[in-house]
């Protein structure tokens, strides 16, 4: 595809943003005085700046072009990622998780880990963590680099660099303040930079009544009934029809309660967010002002991945305005076993952005897609230098030094973090299923681990040795279950398949949500059984650490509509709605 | 909190906000600069300043 032009306004808008971002990291770094401020923004955050930066966090590149993507490939259906994963998740994290995290001053998931079990649980999930952070933000910096040199022909080395650079200088010069500030500053460019584009394309396309007609006739063509891409839970009660592949069950199962529990209940990326919180009240509210904009983001990312399906005619084996996928070697668009074109869905959005935005608002788009690679980036290296610092190097390789050692050593690994991220992004470009690999990744090792902290959180009973195999046993059933499945059109592999094709899906989706209900309940079963042949800790070592054993979290909150609970139940009330109005 | 954040958003969209204003008076009825009919460059670039000023308010009340 032929490369876009830019002109003196679009790099006008680039300049001034990463200017901004520069400069708070300038401003902030004046604040910076202890290990605690750098990692932990000295606990100082009111909570609508921690809420938004928990979002912004988790903005990173598969959220705007992934979610646009799926909306290209599934329809309306990808909204379940959001209305039935994400928003009830983190009014569970907020509401029953956050007094444990928060409550037992512990600096990171990992470190909770070890004082509610013991250390050789907190070193695993240390290691694995650190490993998935570093390696999802090199994939995110590949993505940006790939997606920059496609679509402005900008030289891969050197967009890889820039954005990099950008990001190591804010976040060593201010650590995790200047991390959440710039977040925040990066939600809204991108919710701004963004909101033009589903505004122009339902217009375009004669409102929402026109896309559900025009994407009719695309779900009929493509063998589901007309309301299939624009209807959420009609058509989920076989997995024949409708295009994610998955009946209700592996939905909710899957995405909703493993999965998406799985990843915004214990993933130190966005909890270290709520951490930085200035009381246990804000910490409580952080998840839940977050997915009051979560709740609406399907409007955002999703809606202009189904546009691009409709909004002009389908020419040279393009659906609208998805090209299709080409063979890097000979330039030809690839077919699947069918013979059908395969379409390259992650163009869906940038492709958006340029058939509906001129000169100036090309600029604020591109800057917002800019800003959201760099706030998932800068997200991971945070993190890293965190659980790096407390719970590998503290804990394993120089105990008990200076404050002001640690505070070096976070800075230091701030710096390797980045460069390893770029190494990392040189990694991605060499081979041609990383991404996929990443995310199996992510399905073995989260998955279980939501079990794991249920059990820890909710049941005195569980053990150290039980936590430690049910999170092994977990990883291996998702292995074992990957590896006996394969998706419809697959070959054996990194999709799957490789102790033979037992289990068969009809689509990816259901395969990882499968794969993630086999992890969960082998991990949950496993860290019973383990736990009830062990011997428990003392009662006295619980408190704070499990429900029973903690004290109820004060609130302080002037108004009920303050209230964490209270909040929780207005947004699931919403989130309700939304389910409804979109059946 | 040494800076209130809602200073530098304040801020970067009020230039963002200047900027497309700017340009998109400048460009007005140009070829391709009204997608589906609307001058959405200077539009937008009015958003943008108006919720650049309401943040820059926010942040200077007592």
């Amino acid at each position: 595809m032929a490369s876009v032009t830019l002109h003196g306004i679009d790099y006008a808008i680039m300049f001034v943003y990463f200017a901004m971002v520069l400069g708070v990291g300038l401003w902030v770094r004046r604040s910076v005085r202890t290990s605690e401020d750098f990692f932990l923004s000295g606990r100082s955050m009111p909570a609508w700046v921690s809420g938004l930066a928990f979002l912004s966090a988790n903005l990173g590149a598969q959220e705007v072009i992934g979610m646009g993507a799926s909306g290209a490939k599934y329809g309306i259906a990808t909204s379940h990622f959001y209305w039935v994963g994400a928003v009830p998740a983190m009014v569970f994290v907020g509401i029953f998780m956050m007094p444990f995290y928060y409550g037992s001053r512990a600096r990171s998931v990992p470190e909770y880990l070890k004082l509610r079990f013991d250390e050789k649980t907190r070193g695993l999930n240390a290691i694995s963590f650190a490993a998935m952070t570093i390696f999802s933000s090199g994939v995110s910096l590949y993505a940006m680099g790939k997606l920059m040199h496609l679509l402005l022909g900008w030289d891969f080395t050197t967009s890889v660099l820039v954005a990099a650079g950008i990001v190591l200088a804010y976040t060593v010069l201010g650590g995790l303040t200047s991390a959440i500030y710039n977040e925040v500053l990066q939600f809204f460019l991108i919710v701004l930079g963004f909101a033009p584009l589903a505004w122009l394309g339902l217009r375009d396309v004669g409102g929402w009544s026109g896309l559900q007609a025009r994407l009719g006739e695309v779900a009929v063509a493509n063998g589901f009934q007309a309301g299939a891409y624009t209807r959420s839970w009609a058509y989920m009660g076989d997995a024949a029809s409708n295009p994610v592949g998955v009946e209700w069950f592996g939905l909710v199962m899957g995405l909703g309660f493993v999965l998406s529990f799985g990843y915004w209940c214990t993933d130190f990326l966005v909890v270290q967010r709520a951490m930085a919180a200035d009381s246990m009240t804000a910490a409580r509210r952080t998840p839940l002002i977050a997915a009051f904009p979560k709740m609406i983001f399907p409007a955002l990312v999703i809606l202009p991945g189904m546009l691009a399906l409709v909004v002009t005619a389908s020419t040279n084996g393009s659906a609208g305005l998805v090209p299709a996928r080409l063979d890097p070697a000979t330039g030809a668009a690839l077919l699947d076993a069918a013979g059908k074109v395969v379409l390259d869905y992650d163009l869906a959005t940038p492709m958006m952005l340029v058939h509906y935005f001129p000169a100036g608002l090309l600029g604020l788009g591109l800057t917002a897609l800019l800003a959201s690679f760099m706030s998932g980036m800068a997200g991971n290296v945070t993190a890293f230098n965190t659980v790096w610092t407390y719970d590998l190097y503290q804990s394993y390789l120089q105990p008990g030094k200076s404050d002001a050692h640690y505070l070096a050593v976070g800075r230091f690994a701030t710096v390797f973090g980045v460069a390893i991220s770029v190494a990392a992004a040189y990694v991605a470009a060499s081979f041609n299923n990383i991404m996929d690999f990443l995310q199996l990744v992510f399905a073995f090792v989260n998955a279980p681990l939501f079990a794991t902290f249920a059990l820890g959180m909710f049941w005195k009973r569980a053990t150290g040795h039980g936590a430690f195999s049910g999170l092994l046993a977990g990883i291996l059933a998702a292995a074992a279950h990957h590896g006996l499945s394969l998706s419809a059109g697959a070959v054996p592999g990194v999709k799957g398949g490789y102790f033979g094709a037992v289990f068969s899906y009809p689509s990816e989706l259901a395969q990882t949500f499968w794969t993630a209900i086999a992890a969960w309940v082998t991990c949950f079963v496993v860290t019973i059984v383990v736990s009830l042949l062990t011997r428990p800790k003392p009662v006295e070592e619980l408190a704070g650490l499990v429900y029973g054993f903690t004290a109820r979290p004060e609130d302080r909150s002037t108004h009920w509509y303050q209230r964490p609970a209270w909040l929780g139940v207005i947004v699931l009330a919403c989130t309700f709605g939304l389910n409804l109005l979109f059946f | 909190m040494s800076l209130d954040v809602r200073k530098p958003i304040g801020a970067l969209f009020a230039v963002l906000g200047v900027l497309l204003l700017g340009y998109g008076l400048l460009t007005w009825g140009e070829p391709g600069t009204q997608p589906t009919g609307v001058p959405i460059v200077p539009l937008w670039g009015c958003v943008l300043l108006a919720f650049g000023a309401v943040m820059l308010w926010l942040s200077g009340r007592k």
